[in-house]
C-alpha cells in the first residue's frame, strides 16, 4: 500500500534552479575561515594590543618583525592577510625561521616546532620578543601565549610573568579575552 | 523517480558568475575582537567545498570533537555514534556488529567509513563492524554527514557518511593511556599511544592502539534454544595502527587495522569452538596539493586498500579471500568568483578479490567467481560540485556520474539551500546515492544480474541559537531506497536464497538536537524517530511501519560538570524504544527491549597526567545488537555493566 510518495517534477526542478541561482548571483557573500585563518587574526591583534619599549626596534622605520619557526604556510597566510597593514605605522616583515637564529630579532615569534620551544625561549630571554605557541605545555616551558583548541573553537592561555620579564607590557585586552592567566 | 538535470542549471552559473581571483581568508577577521576571535567556530568541509560552519553546510552534519569523547569516557567509535541521532547498533552474521541508520540496514555498503580520508569499508559485501572498533583515544575528530553523500563519496554512502580524522601533528606532543576494565568476572585492557610533530616543512604523527575484551559477558540464544555464554569465549582483539606524514603540501597515510574476534554464533547456530574471524586492512594513500594560485588548487591522489574480510578459521574450514583496491583520482577546486567554488573530478577504481581458501562453504576455490579464482572489477566516476555564498542564502549543486563494469553507469545528484539569518537557519536538501553491488554481492546474485539500488532523501533542517552556547536544531526526512539488494529465498524460487533486487523500502521521520551550557555544565539531548513507510518487503518492515531490528524512537543525552579545571564529571546514555527482532522460542517477531543504558566517567587531570574513573550501563541493562531481516540469527547480546579506569599521559 502506497502512502503519501513525494514527487517532484523534472521541470519545476529545472526552473526553481535556474531562479535561484538567477537570484543569488549579485547578492554573493565571503566564504568562512579556518583554524589558520584564525591563528593568523590572532597574531595580528597580539601585535596591536602588547606593548613594546621603544628599544624594541632599530630605529623609526624598522619593520614589525613576526618570526615563524615551522608552519610555513601559516607564516605565508600572515604575510598575506597583513597586506596594507601597520602596526603604530610601522610595516609588517614575516621571516620564516629554521631555528633560534634570528629569533631575538623578531617582535613575535610563533613556534610551530614544539621540540624546539625550550632553545627558543632561551634565545630571546630577556629581550623584548613575544613567544607564541601552542598547547598547554608551551607555557610551562616559559612561553607568553599559548593557543588551545576548545571544542570548535581556538583559545589562548597568557602568562603575563613571562610577558613583563621581556620588558613587554600585555594590556589589558589581552588579558581579559584569555581563557586564563597563569604565571609559570 | 525524477532525474534532476544539473547540465543547464551549471552553464547558467558559469554564464552569469563573473569571474574575479580572491584573496580572502584571515583577512577578513583582522579587525575582529579578541573576545570575538575566540568565538568564530572553526569550521569542517564535510559536505561543502571550503570549510564553512556547520549551519551553513549542505548536508545534515554533525561534528563530535575529542574534547567531547573524551569528557564521556568513550572507549571506541560506536560509543561514540550510539549518542548521534540515527544510528543504533544490529548484527548481520557471525556475530558481526555493524549499524543501522534510521531504521535501515546499514550493513553492506550503505554507512561508509573514512579514516584520515581512506574508506575503510570491505569490499566484497561492503560491510563495517563497528564495536570495539577505531579506538577513542586516536579520533581527533568525528564528522557525519546524515544522509546520502554520493555524490561527493561514491557507492558506499547511501544512508551516512562518518568521517574520522586522527590525533595529528597538530599534537606537538604525544599521550599514552592505559583502560583496564572488569565485568562479569573478566579483566579487559586498552593501550593507546601516539605522537605527532611538525618540524619545518614537515609533520608527521603516529597513532596506535590494543585492545583485549569481549563481545559480551551474557549468554547467547539462538532460534533453536541452544545457548552459548560469551564471557570467556567470545573475544575481542582489535588493533589500529596509523602514520601521517606531510612535507609541504604532499600528504602520504597509511593505516594498519587488524579487527579480529572469536565467532561462538556462526550463522545463528551455536558453535562449541569458536571461529576465529577476521577483517584485515592495510591502506596507504598519498595526495599533493598543487597550488596554481590563490584561487586554483589541483590534487592528484593515490589510494590502495589490501584487505583480507570476513576470514574465518573454524570447524568446518576456512575462508579466505584477499581483496585489493588501487584507487587513482583528480580534483581540482577554483574560486570561481570571491563567493563561489567549483570543484571537479574524477577517479579511476580497480578492485579485485582472489580466494585462497572457501572450504568454510564447501566451494571449490578454483572455480569460485564464474569459473575462476579470481575477479575483477573497474569503475570511472566524474563528479562535480558547485558551492555558492550569497547575502541571501547559500547554493550548492553537485553531481557524480559513475561507470562500473557489471552494473553500468549512473548518475546522483545533490541539491542543496542554506540560509542563515540572524539566530536562525535552514537547509533544504535533495539527493540521490546508488550503491553498486560489492564483489561477492554480485556473485550470489539469483533471479537474474543486479542492478544498483538507489536511495533518495528529502530533508529539511531549522535550526535556532538562543546564545553562543546554545542551540536547538531540527530536521524532517524522507528517505527511499529503491531497488534494495535483499538477501533471502528468491520469492516463488523454490529454495534459492541469494541477493535480488526487491522492492522499495523507505523511511520517515524526524531528529532533533539540542546543546546548552550553563555555568560549569555542558548539555545535550538528541531524539529521533523513524518509520518504515511505503514498504513492500516484509523481511524489514514488521507492522505498523516498524522497522525489524529497530527502535522507532531514541533519545540520546550527556551532561558534563566541570567543576574545576582539572576535573570533569560526565553522565551520558542513551534509550531506544523496543525493537522487533526473531527470538527464541517462537521464531517469529517479538519485542525487545526497551533499553536505557546510562554511562558515567569522572576525569581529573593533575600537569601532564590524568585518571579517569567510568562506568558503561551502570544499570546492567540487556542491550542487543539484533538482526534487521529475517536470516536465522537471534539478537546478540551485549556487553553488560562493566567499570574501568583511564590512565593518562600527554606530553
Amino acid at each position: 500500500m502506497k502512502t503519501g510518495t513525494i514527487r517532484i517534477a523534472a521541470g519545476s526542478v529545472k526552473l526553481l534552479l535556474a531562479l535561484i541561482v538567477g537570484f543569488f548571483a549579485s547578492h554573493a557573500r565571503s566564504l568562512a575561515q579556518s583554524q589558520d585563518d584564525v591563528t593568523v587574526a590572532f597574531l595580528y591583534n597580539f601585535a596591536r594590543f602588547v606593548e613594546w619599549p621603544s628599544g624594541a626596534f632599530a630605529n623609526g622605520d624598522a619593520p614589525f618583525t613576526i618570526g615563524f619557526v615551522g608552519r610555513p604556510a601559516l607564516a605565508d597566510r600572515f604575510s598575506q592577510a597583513v597586506q596594507g597593514k601597520n602596526i603604530g605605522g610601522r610595516e609588517f616583515a614575516v621571516r620564516k625561521l629554521d631555528d633560534a637564529t634570528g629569533a631575538a630579532a623578531c617582535q613575535i615569534v610563533f613556534v610551530g616546532d614544539a621540540p624546539q620551544a625550550s632553545a627558543i625561549i632561551a634565545a630571546v630571554k630577556g629581550k623584548p620578543v613575544l613567544c607564541v605557541g601552542e598547547g598547554e605545555s608551551f607555557l610551562a616551558t616559559g612561553g607568553m601565549i599559548a593557543f588551545s583548541r576548545e571544542g570548535a573553537r581556538l583559545v589562548f592561555d597568557v602568562n603575563p610573568g613571562a610577558i613583563t620579564a621581556a620588558t613587554l607590557s600585555p594590556g589589558e585586552k589581552l588579558t581579559k579575552a584569555a581563557r586564563s592567566v597563569k604565571n609559570g | 523517480m525524477p532525474r534532476i538535470s544539473l547540465v543547464p542549471g551549471l552553464v547558467l552559473l558559469a554564464l552569469i558568475a563573473p569571474t574575479q581571483l580572491i584573496a580572502g581568508g584571515a583577512a577578513s577577521l583582522l579587525d575582529l575582537s579578541l573576545e570575538d576571535l575566540s568565538q568564530v567556530e572553526i569550521k569542517t568541509d564535510i559536505t561543502s567545498i571550503r570549510a564553512k560552519p556547520i549551519e551553513e553546510q549542505p548536508g545534515i552534519v554533525s561534528v563530535v570533537t575529542a574534547d567531547q569523547i573524551h569528557q564521556t569516557g568513550a572507549r571506541d567509535l560506536s560509543d561514540v555514534l550510539m549518542l548521534v541521532p540515527g544510528f543504533a547498533l544490529d548484527t548481520d552474521v557471525e556475530s558481526m556488529i555493524g549499524l543501522t541508520f534510521r531504521g535501515l540496514q546499514g550493513q553492506e555498503g550503505k554507512v561508509l567509513l573514512i579514516v584520515d580520508g581512506m574508506e575503510l569499508n570491505e569490499p566484497l559485501y561492503g560491510s563495517l563492524p563497528i564495536l570495539d572498533h577505531i579506538p577513542a583515544e586516536a579520533i581527533k575528530q568525528v564528522e557525519i554527514i546524515r544522509g546520502p553523500g554520493s555524490a561527493q563519496y561514491g557507492g558506499d554512502a547511501g544512508l551516512a557518511v562518518v568521517r574520522v580524522t586522527t590525533q595529528d601533528a597538530n599534537l606537538n606532543g604525544g599521550y599514552a593511556i592505559l583502560t583496564p576494565s572488569y565485568a562479569s568476572g573478566r579483566f579487559s585492557e586498552s593501550y593507546a599511544a601516539g605522537v605527532g610533530y611538525a618540524r619545518g616543512d614537515w609533520r608527521w604523527s603516529v597513532n596506535a592502539a590494543y585492545t583485549s575484551t569481549t563481545l559480551s559477558n551474557r549468554s547467547y540464544i539462538a532460534l533453536d534454544g541452544t545457548t552459548v555464554d560469551l564471557t570467556k569465549a567470545a573475544n575481542m582483539r582489535p588493533l589500529f595502527f596509523d602514520l601521517g606524514l606531510g612535507w609541504r603540501d604532499l600528504d602520504v597515510k597509511v593505516l594498519y587495522d587488524r579487527y579480529r574476534y572469536d565467532d561462538l554464533i556462526d550463522y545463528g547456530q551455536t558453535v562449541a569452538t569458536p571461529n576465529v574471524t577476521r577483517f584485515d586492512s592495510l591502506l596507504a594513500s598519498a595526495k599533493y596539493d598543487f597550488r596554481v594560485n590563490e584561487s586554483l588548487r589541483i590534487t592528484p591522489s593515490f589510494f590502495y586498500r589490501s584487505q583480507v574480510p570476513w576470514y574465518v578459521d573454524g570447524g568446518e574450514g576456512m575462508y579466505d579471500v584477499h581483496t585489493e583496491r588501487y584507487e587513482g583520482s583528480l580534483t581540482a577546486v577554483a574560486d570561481v568568483t570571491s563567493k563561489s567554488s567549483l570543484l571537479v573530478g574524477a577517479q579511476w577504481t580497480r578492485d579485485s578479490a582472489y580466494v585462497h581458501d572457501s572450504s568454510y562453504y564447501g566451494v571449490d576455490p578454483l572455480t569460485y567467481y564464474y569459473g575462476a579464482r579470481s575477479i575483477a572489477y573497474k569503475d570511472t566516476a566524474v563528479f562535480a560540485q558547485y558551492d555558492m555564498d550569497t547575502d541571501w542564502a547559500n547554493f550548492s549543486a553537485g553531481g557524480r556520474y559513475e561507470r562500473q563494469d557489471a552494473t553500468g553507469g549512473h548518475f546522483v545528484p545533490r541539491v542543496a539551500l542554506t540560509k542563515a539569518w540572524g539566530p536562525w537557519h535552514i537547509k533544504v536538501l535533495a539527493s540521490q546515492a546508488e550503491r553498486i553491488p560489492a564483489i561477492n554481492v554480485l556473485q550470489e546474485a539469483v533471479g537474474g544480474p543486479l542492478k544498483p539500488e538507489q536511495t533518495t532523501n528529502y530533508e529539511v533542517e531549522l535550526g535556532y541559537k538562543f546564545a553562543e552556547k546554545r542551540t536547538l536544531t531540527g530536521n524532517v526526512f524522507y528517505m527511499a531506497v529503491d531497488r534494495p539488494i535483499v538477501f533471502e529465498t528468491l520469492p516463488g524460487g523454490a529454495d534459492t536464497e541469494g541477493y535480488f533486487n526487491g522492492n522499495r523500502i523507505s523511511s520517515a521521520g524526524f531528529e532533533t538536537e539540542y546543546r546548552w551550557a550553563q555555568g560549569d555544565f555542558e548539555n545535550y539531548v538528541g531524539y529521533s524517530f523513524y518509520r518504515a513507510v511505503n514498504n513492500d518487503e516484509s523481511y524489514v518492515r514488521g507492522d505498523s511501519g516498524r522497522f525489524v531490528g529497530s527502535p522507532t524512537h531514541k533519545i540520546s543525552a550527556s551532561s558534563t560538570w566541570h567543576p574545576t579545571k582539572q576535573l570533569d564529571v560526565n553522565l551520558n546514555g542513551y534509550w531506544l524504544s523496543s525493537e522487533l527482532a526473531y527470538t527464541y522460542p517462537t521464531q517469529s517477531l517479538a519485542e525487545l527491549g526497551p533499553q536505557c543504558v546510562v554511562n558515567g566517567f569522572i576525569a581529573y587531570r593533575f600537569g601532564k597526567t590524568s585518571i579517569g574513573l567510568g562506568a558503561s550501563n551502570l544499570f546492567d541493562v540487556k542491550r542487543w545488537a539484533p538482526q534487521p531481516y529475517n536470516g536465522g540469527e537471534a539478537p546478540v547480546p551485549l556487553m553488560g555493566r562493566s567499570v574501568f579506569l583511564k590512565l593518562g599521559y600527554k606530553f
